[in-house]
């Protein structure tokens, strides 16, 4: 029951603080709202007892990719970004959005999601053991994403280079 | 309904993707459909840590995807970022309906 009303309390804010991400005006305060909505989707994993998860959450999404990207909004002129922020087609935006929130309500309600209670929580150390054993290699494979996206960022972003 | 149960985690995570499906098609500039597509990928590691809570209590393959998800979002926001200031630095616009240089 508890656990219920936090995560009543934690979603109403990540709802409100993610439509204030695709509605606000300003393209750093839709960054900081994006940073609310993160925070609490990382309060969600701690209601379903997966602490390792909130942390990673709030380590590379707070700490990393909102960073990121303040930095990259710090570099250039952020009056540019500001200006046309609108399409005039939202209306089909709205109703895209709107019927696939049906379509996947309908969806999640038929399938019965809505009798499976009870929270098995993990701990690390099994996460842990899991990932370095039976994931090795895609594990290893996503680092070598990580590396090819770091140089392919050093890559695009030189200015110097071909002239 | 008076406890957690799965249809909550998936009723919030497609409101999420919905709101984010919204800023995508609706934004013009390139770094807020950023953002709205970083909702996007919260929505999903939500649903997928849902699932693996309340269905899949002995393998964590859920937690273990949302990891692999959360990396490959973060080397998507570097690259993607890279790529809109080299633009910012070429055009001086950042307007998704403008940019349409790979077009021809």
């Amino acid at each position: 029951m508890n656990s219920l009303l936090v995560f009543y309390i934690i979603s109403s804010i990540i709802t409100a603080s993610a439509i204030g991400v695709v509605t606000s005006r300003h393209v750093v305060h839709a960054t900081f709202y994006l940073l609310i909505s993160l925070f609490g989707v990382a309060g969600v994993y701690v209601v379903l007892l997966s602490e390792f998860l909130a942390i990673v959450q709030i380590l590379l999404y707070g700490g990393a990719i909102i960073i990121v990207i303040l930095f990259a909004l710090m570099l250039s002129n952020i009056s540019d970004f500001n200006l046309q922020i609108e399409n005039k087609h939202w209306k089909f935006a709205l109703l895209g959005s709107i019927s696939f929130f049906i379509t996947g309500t309908i969806a999640f309600f038929t399938t019965g999601g809505n009798s499976v209670t009870g929270i098995y929580g993990t701990n690390m150390r099994n996460i842990g053991i899991e990932l370095f054993s039976y994931w090795g290699i895609p594990f290893e494979v996503v680092s070598v994403i990580l590396l090819v996206a770091l140089i392919g960022a050093i890559v695009v972003s030189n200015t110097e280079r071909g002239k | 309904m008076s406890e957690l149960s799965l249809i909550h985690i998936q009723i919030a995570s497609i409101v999420l993707f919905s709101i984010g499906i919204y800023g995508v098609l609706s934004r013009r500039n390139a770094v807020l459909i950023l953002l709205a597509i970083e909702l996007m990928l919260n929505a999903v590691n939500l649903n997928l840590i849902g699932v693996s809570v309340f269905l899949d209590q002995s393998k964590f393959l859920g937690h273990i995807l949302v990891i692999f998800i959360i990396t490959v979002a973060a080397a998507e926001v570097g690259l993607a970022l890279a790529i809109v200031l080299k633009l910012y630095k070429e055009k001086r616009n950042t307007n998704v309906d403008e940019l349409d240089v790979l077009k021809w």
